[in-house]
């Protein structure tokens, strides 16, 4: 169990000086947090799960190198497990793969679950609200469901052109709101 | 600054090659100069922001027994590795330290200046040199070659039964199946195992106490059930093996 002053953080440090059971106590925190976030990558629970185990490797490897001053320890390690899956999206692309409809499917399901529950008080939803629909749609669909831009391309039947304009408008647009 | 804003922007959307994220994060943990600084302010600004995004997943409950599995490949790793398991202070983050578990991490700039000319097993080889700058030099050194001689890992074996492995492509085995490190110290005896890695990372491994490693000494890896092989000898396919040679 994670006691109230033992928070992310400090578990982290604790990792890094080989405690196993501070990584177990993250992995009892985190894990179901992180497999959500690899499933709205991967779309397998098998797949999903292997991302979060990389994960664990790579933060109990690494919880040395982790620097508060750099962000907090949970949107660290989300960090990790979102790229994990990303990694194993790209390494096994097509082998295996659910049928690209209903991949289609859960991968729009995602993207929109995301953005109607995302924290409307927050900052990142206020800057996101002000850019159009589409070029929105696809900084979504490459932060939370992973996709390039090629792929994001394909899947809004776009020129890979006008998608990286988009992204880059506002990525812009966003860079002088968040600022 | 532009360019800063755009890969610290492709680096939190996760539109980076592994590569090029962990030259990223190579310069944001160790900044060597204003652009490295700014690069790693504007990460973790944009990761902040960006987080919020992460908090609207839907938990998925883990399979039962996944911490054991963890555990299971936590122990194989730990077999012969020690990288933040041996109890002491992390290390500190500076130039010479960006080695830690990231295979492309110790590219530092001469990364960006090969990349368009070289192939990925040049920059890690390339890497692992530019290292030999901060960390002793080793008594051998061995690519090991594949069945179809191509280069799958650098071998550095130092005086003191340690050794770095880096692995020049990605040979992660299936599961929880291990990689396991072997040489054969006297070339009509047995192998000897140096050690268990869960995957192709780049790592420090120290083997049993045996003489200083000789010139010609054969190194190989090769796949492993989980724990590594149950005989003490290789059972497993080969991934890669090489003869050692005294660096000049």
């Amino acid at each position: 169990m994670v006691r109230e002053d033992d928070d992310l953080e400090s578990l982290l440090q604790r990792c890094a000086s080989g405690d196993e059971r501070a990584l177990k106590a993250l992995f009892d925190a985190e894990a179901s947090r992180m497999k959500g976030i690899a499933m709205r990558v991967l779309h397998r629970s098998d797949m999903a799960e292997e991302a979060v185990q990389e994960a664990f490797l790579q933060i109990w490897r690494n919880a040395g190198r982790f620097d508060p001053a750099l962000g907090s320890a949970r949107a660290w390690m989300c960090t990790i497990v979102r790229f994990r899956a990303i990694d194993l999206l790209r390494s096994r692309p097509q082998e295996d793969a659910l049928a690209p409809e209903d991949l289609d499917r859960l991968r729009e399901a995602a993207v929109d679950h995301a953005w109607e529950t995302l924290d409307r008080e927050g900052r990142l939803a206020g800057c996101l609200q002000a850019i159009e629909a589409a070029p929105r749609r696809s900084l979504l669909l490459s932060y939370v469901v992973g996709l390039t831009q090629e792929e994001i391309a394909g899947k809004l039947g776009r020129p890979l052109g006008t998608v990286k304009s988009w992204m880059r408008r506002a990525l812009l647009s966003l860079r002088e709101c968040l600022g | 600054m532009s360019e800063t804003h755009d890969l610290a922007e492709a680096y939190v959307l996760g539109q980076l090659e592994p590569e090029a994220r962990a030259e990223v994060e190579a310069r944001i943990a160790a900044p060597a100069d204003a652009a490295d600084a700014a690069l790693a302010a504007e990460v973790r600004a944009l990761s902040a922001d960006w987080h919020a995004l992460d908090l609207t997943a839907e938990p998925a409950p883990m399979a039962p027994g996944a911490w054991e599995s963890l555990q299971t490949r936590l122990s194989a790793e730990r077999g012969r590795t020690a990288p933040a398991a041996s109890g002491a202070a992390p290390p500190p983050l500076r130039a010479g330290a960006r080695t830690a578990a990231r295979p492309a991490a110790g590219t530092g700039r001469g990364w960006k200046r090969l990349a368009g000319a070289a192939t990925a097993a040049c920059i890690a080889l390339a890497a692992a040199l530019t290292l030999e700058l901060f960390t002793p030099q080793p008594a051998v050194m061995a690519i090991l070659l594949d069945d179809d001689g191509g280069s799958v890992a650098l071998i550095e074996a130092f005086d003191d039964d340690s050794l770095r492995v880096t692995p020049l492509e990605d040979f992660s085995p299936e599961g929880a199946q291990v990689l396991q490190i072997w040489t054969k110290p006297d070339a009509d005896g047995p192998p000897v195992s140096l050690g268990v890695l869960g995957r192709a990372m780049r790592a420090r491994v120290t083997g049993p106490d045996l003489p200083r490693p000789e010139s010609g000494q054969l190194y190989e890896i090769t796949v492993e059930p989980p724990g590594g092989s149950p005989t003490g000898l290789p059972t497993g396919p080969i991934v890669g093996k090489g003869l050692a040679q005294r660096p000049l």
